[in-house]
C-alpha cells in the first residue's frame, strides 16, 4: 500500500519513456535495423509523427496508446506502468496510474468541452491529479498562454459562445494542462487558421524542450514533419515502420509503401536535400532560400510523374478486410418484417415463467443462428433490465397498499410483462443491424401503397422509419465516441453509481449538441437532394416474394403457434 | 467585376444573419458581392468560421434564415447539389447504387430513365465496380464520390462542394478533385470550398472570405503571392509580408509558397513564381539563370 502511495504522489510529469510492445513491424527489403523485433520505446522530450493513408488506423493507433480501445495485443507502458493490468478476476482491465500519464486530444476536441467557463474545463482536465492550488492556478495560466490567450479574461469566457478556432484553442489548452509526461494529440490543427498553426507548434516545440512526450497524428504533413523527431509509418495492412524525419526525408518512398501518395513538397524537399542542402535546414523554408542551390537540379522524373501518378492512385480498391454480407439480406425484407410480428405475438401469449424461459431460448437460438451480435446495444440492454427490475420493485412495493409488505407475487407479474418486452425488444434491435434501411423503406412502401398510390403522410413517415434506422448505427458511433473523451480526461474507470451518474452528464451534454449538428446537415444534406420539396418521389423497383421468403414466414408462424401452443399447454 | 450576363449567378450586396445563443442575430456573411458564370470553377477559402460555408450554402440555394441583399440564381436555377464534409450525414441508402437511386427518386425521375441515370453517375466517379458494396467496405473517398454521385445523377447546372476533401489523404482527394474537374469540364459549374491550398489549381479563379466579407477574388497565383508591384510599396511601407493575400486571409502559406516567397525576396526568384509540381521541376532545372 505504501509503494501504491507512492506511486500516486509521484511528481507527475516527470519524463519518462512510452514503451509498445506488440508491434508488427514491417520487412522490407532495407536495411536490417528496421526489422526489428524489439517493441518501439518513445524518448521524453520527443515528437513523434504517426502518419497513413486514410483507413490504415492512425487514430485508432492512438486511441489504443490512450487505452480507449481494447490493446488488440499492443502492450502500452508508461514508465513503469503498463496501461492493461490483470484484475483480480484475472480480467484485464485499465490501469488509472497509466490514465493519468498523458493528455489526450480526439480529432475535434472542441465537440467534447460541456463546462460554462474555460476554467471549469481546465479543473476538469485537472480533477484526476492531487495538484496543490497554487501549482493548478500555475498550470491554468500557463495553458491559457499557451494557446496564446491571457489568462486574465479568457478563464471566465463561456465556450459555448466563443468562434470555431476558439472554441478550439479551449480544448488544446484544456489538453496542454494536463499535468502529465506525455500528450496525445489527433489532429490538433485541423481546420485552425495560419496564426493558430504558429502558436501550437510553439506550444509543441516547449513542451518538448521541457521533456514531454508528444505522438501526433497530423495530416498537414509540411507543418508536422517540420516539428517531429520521428516519424512511425502505419500501412493499411497493420504494419508500422519507425524512421527519423530526415530518413523521411531522404526516402520519400516509404510513403507510398503505405499507400500513401508522396506529396508534392515533399518531392521538391527531397530533390533539395539530394542537391546538397542540409537537412537540417529544409525545414525552414528561409532558411533553404539562404542556402539555395547554385548549380541545375536534374528531377529525374520525380516531379514529372506526380500527375499520373495521382490518377493511378485514385483507382482505390476495395478494402482489404471483407465482411460477408449478412445472410437475412438475402430475403424479402416484408417476409423479415411479417415474420417478426408474427413471432413477436407468439412472444407476447407467453404466461408463465416456463414457458418464458422456452421463449428466452428461442430468442437466444434465433440470434445465434441469425448470426447476429446485440454487443453495441449492451448499455441499452442493460439499462432496460436495471429498469424493469426497480420498476417492478417499486410495483411490488406499492401494490399491497398498506406500505411497508413486499408483494412477491406482484414483483413477478411486473417483471414477466418486462421480460416479455425485452424478448421482442432484442429481436427488433437485431433487424436495423442486418437490414438496409432502404429496403426496409421501400418494403413498408410497397406495404403502405393503395391502389398504386402512396399517400403523402404514409410517404413522410416511411421516410422517416428509414432515416431513423439509417442514423441508428451513427448514434451509436456519437456516444461512444464522447464517452472515450470522457475516459481520456476523466481518467476514471471506476463503476458506482455516483461515477455513472457523473459519465451520463459529461457525456451525454456534448453528444446532444453533436446530435443538433449532425441532425442540421443531415436537413441540409436532404434539402440539397431535393427531399422535402414537395416533390414526389417515384417508387423503385418492386420487391418479389420468393420462395424463400414463404419459408421464412412458415417457420416463424409455426414457432409463433408454438409458443402460444406451449403456453396454453 | 465583370458585366453581369442573365444567366449568371449574382450576388449583390447581399448579408446573412444566423442566430445567436442569445437570440440576437449575428452576422455571418456582409455585403457580398459576387458573380459566377456558368461552368466557372470557382474555389472558395477562408479559416474556420469566417463565413464560406455560409457563402457555399448560399450558392447552392439552401434556406438560410435571414438574409438581405438581391440574389439572381441565374443558371443555378432552384437549389443545387452540396457535397459536405462527413459522408456520414448525407449517405441515406447503404450502397453507391441505393444511394443513387435514393437522389433520382426523389427529383422525380421517371422510373423508366433511373437506371441509365445510375449507371451513368456510377459510371461517371468509376464506382460501378463497387456499386453495391456497403460502405464499410468503401475508403472515405469512395464515399465522397458516392455523395457527388448521387448529387449529381440528374441533370445538375452547378455543384458545391463544402469542404469535400478535408478528411480524406491525398490520394483519395486526388480522386475527388478529379471527379470534380470532369463534371466541370463537361459544363457544370463547380463550387470548390476547402482550406487545403495545395487544391488550387494555378492560375483559375479564387474568392477568400475572411471575417464575412469577401477578402479576394482574383487568380490563384496571386492569391497566393500577391502582385510584384504591390509587393514593391509593400516593402517600403509595412514590411514584406503582409501582401499575401492568403495570409491577409488568416491562412497557413504551405511549405512550397512559403520558400518560393522567401526565395523572391531575396532576389532568387522572379514572378510569376511556382505553384505546381511541374512548374517547381523547371525552377529546380534552371537554378543559376534565374535573376540575371
Amino acid at each position: 500500500m505504501a509503494t501504491r502511495g507512492n506511486r500516486e504522489n509521484q511528481d507527475h510529469s516527470a519524463s519518462e519513456t512510452l514503451q509498445l510492445d506488440g508491434i508488427r513491424w514491417r520487412r522490407g527489403a532495407e536495411k536490417e535495423e528496421y526489422s526489428r523485433s524489439t517493441g518501439l520505446r518513445l524518448a521524453p522530450g520527443t515528437i513523434t509523427l504517426i502518419m497513413g493513408p486514410n483507413g490504415a488506423g492512425k487514430s485508432t493507433l492512438l486511441e489504443k496508446i490512450a487505452g480507449l480501445r481494447p490493446p488488440e495485443g499492443l502492450q502500452t507502458i508508461y514508465g513503469t506502468e503498463a496501461l492493461w493490468i490483470s484484475g483480480w478476476t484475472g480480467r484485464k482491465r485499465l490501469n488509472e496510474l497509466a490514465l493519468r500519464r498523458y493528455g489526450y486530444a480526439c480529432q475535434s476536441p472542441e465537440e467534447g468541452l460541456f463546462a460554462r467557463s474555460v476554467r471549469e474545463e481546465l479543473d476538469y482536465s485537472l480533477k484526476p491529479y492531487k495538484v496543490a492550488e497554487e501549482k493548478r492556478e500555475e498550470l491554468r495560466d500557463s495553458a491559457i498562454r499557451a494557446v496564446g490567450w491571457e489568462p486574465s479574461g479568457w478563464l471566465t469566457r463561456d465556450p459555448y459562445q466563443m468562434s470555431g478556432g476558439e472554441r478550439r484553442r479551449s480544448a488544446l489548452a484544456s489538453v496542454f494542462v494536463t499535468p502529465s509526461p506525455w500528450l496525445l494529440l489527433d489532429e490538433p490543427t485541423a481546420g485552425l487558421d495560419g496564426a493558430g498553426h504558429e502558436t501550437v507548434a510553439r506550444e509543441l516545440a516547449n513542451l518538448r524542450e521541457s521533456g514531454k512526450g508528444i505522438v501526433l497524428v497530423s495530416h498537414d504533413s509540411d507543418w508536422a514533419m517540420a516539428l517531429a523527431d520521428g516519424v512511425l509509418l502505419l500501412s493499411r495492412d497493420g504494419s508500422l515502420r519507425f524512421c527519423s524525419r530526415n530518413e523521411l526525408l531522404e526516402h520519400p518512398e516509404w510513403l507510398e509503401d503505405t499507400g500513401m501518395s508522396i506529396p508534392e513538397w515533399l518531392r521538391v524537399a527531397n530533390l533539395l536535400c539530394r542537391s546538397g542542402v542540409s537537412s537540417d535546414k529544409i525545414w525552414n523554408p528561409a532558411a533553404v532560400a539562404k542556402a539555395w542551390p547554385t548549380a541545375p537540379i536534374r528531377s529525374e522524373g520525380m516531379l514529372e510523374k506526380v500527375e499520373e501518378e495521382a490518377s493511378r492512385q485514385s483507382e482505390t480498391v476495395v478494402r482489404a478486410e471483407k465482411k460477408k454480407s449478412h445472410r437475412l439480406k438475402g430475403f424479402d425484407p416484408r417476409s423479415v418484417w411479417l415474420s417478426y410480428v408474427l413471432i413477436s405475438t407468439g412472444l407476447l401469449a407467453l404466461a408463465d415463467w416456463v414457458a418464458l424461459g422456452v421463449g428466452g431460448l428461442i430468442v437466444c437460438l434465433l440470434l445465434y443462428a441469425g448470426r447476429v451480435s446485440l454487443k453495441r446495444w449492451h448499455s441499452m440492454i442493460l439499462s432496460f433490465v436495471i429498469f424493469s427490475v426497480l420498476t417492478s420493485a417499486i410495483f411490488a412495493w406499492g401494490a399491497s397498499g398498506e406500505g411497508g409488505a413486499f408483494e412477491g407475487g406482484a414483483f413477478l407479474a411486473t417483471l414477466l410483462t418486462f421480460t416479455r418486452t425485452l424478448f421482442i425488444l432484442l429481436l427488433g434491435l437485431a433487424i436495423p443491424l442486418v437490414m438496409s434501411p432502404l429496403s426496409l423503406r421501400r418494403a413498408l412502401e410497397q406495404l403502405l401503397t393503395f391502389r398504386g398510390k402512396l399517400p403523402k403522410r404514409a410517404q413522410q413517415l416511411t421516410l422517416i422509419v428509414a432515416l431513423m434506422m439509417r442514423f441508428v448505427p451513427v448514434l451509436l458511433e456519437l456516444w461512444e465516441r464522447f464517452v472515450r473523451i470522457f475516459l481520456s480526461r476523466g481518467k476514471s474507470i471506476s463503476r458506482n453509481p455516483i461515477a455513472i451518474g457523473r459519465r451520463l452528464r459529461d457525456v451525454s451534454i456534448p453528444f446532444l449538441l453533436a446530435l443538433f449538428r449532425l441532425g442540421d446537415e443531415v436537413t441540409l444534406a436532404l434539402e440539397s437532394r431535393g427531399v422535402g420539396l414537395d416533390a414526389r418521389p417515384t417508387q423503385g423497383t418492386r420487391l418479389r416474394w420468393k420462395k424463400r421468403d414463404y419459408g421464412f414466414v412458415l417457420g416463424a408462424l409455426v414457432l409463433a403457434v408454438g409458443l402460444w401452443g406451449f403456453t396454453n399447454r | 467585376m465583370r458585366v453581369a450576363e442573365p444567366e449568371n449567378i449574382v450576388l449583390k450586396d447581399v448579408s446573412v444573419f444566423g442566430d445567436n445563443t442569445d437570440g440576437e442575430l449575428s452576422v455571418r456573411l456582409e455585403d457580398i458581392n459576387l458573380v459566377m458564370a456558368p461552368g466557372e470553377w470557382l474555389s472558395v477559402v477562408g479559416v474556420n468560421g469566417s463565413g464560406k460555408s455560409t457563402l457555399a450554402r448560399l450558392l447552392a440555394g439552401l434556406q438560410a434564415d435571414h438574409v438581405t441583399g438581391e440574389i439572381i440564381r441565374g443558371f443555378a436555377g432552384q437549389s443545387c447539389p452540396i457535397v459536405l464534409q462527413q459522408p456520414k450525414s448525407q449517405l441515406f441508402g447503404e450502397t453507391p447504387r441505393e444511394e443513387v437511386v435514393f437522389a433520382l427518386q426523389w427529383r422525380g425521375i421517371a422510373l423508366e430513365n433511373i437506371n441509365a441515370l445510375v449507371e451513368r453517375a456510377l459510371n461517371r466517379t468509376g464506382l460501378t465496380a463497387v456499386a453495391d458494396s456497403t460502405w464499410d467496405r468503401l475508403s472515405g473517398g469512395q464515399q465522397q464520390l458516392a455523395a457527388i454521385a448521387a448529387a449529381t445523377a440528374g441533370e445538375t447546372k452547378l455543384l458545391v462542394l463544402d469542404e469535400a476533401t478535408s478528411m480524406l489523404d491525398d490520394s483519395n482527394r486526388d480522386a475527388v478533385m478529379r471527379i470534380a474537374r470532369d463534371l466541370n469540364r463537361n459544363g457544370t459549374a463547380v463550387v470548390w470550398v476547402t482550406q487545403r491550398l495545395d487544391e488550387l489549381e494555378p492560375d483559375s479563379r479564387v474568392v477568400a472570405i475572411g471575417g464575412g466579407s469577401v477578402i479576394f477574388d482574383g487568380e490563384s497565383r496571386e492569391f497566393l503571392y500577391g502582385i510584384s508591384e504591390e509587393l514593391v510599396e509593400a516593402k517600403e511601407a509595412r514590411g514584406r509580408r503582409s501582401v499575401s493575400p492568403c495570409l491577409r486571409a488568416g491562412l497557413r502559406l504551405p511549405y512550397l509558397a512559403a520558400m518560393a516567397m522567401e526565395l523572391r525576396d531575396i532576389g532568387k526568384l522572379n514572378d510569376p513564381l511556382p505553384m505546381t509540381a511541374l512548374e517547381w521541376g523547371k525552377v529546380l532545372e534552371n537554378v543559376g539563370d534565374e535573376g540575371k
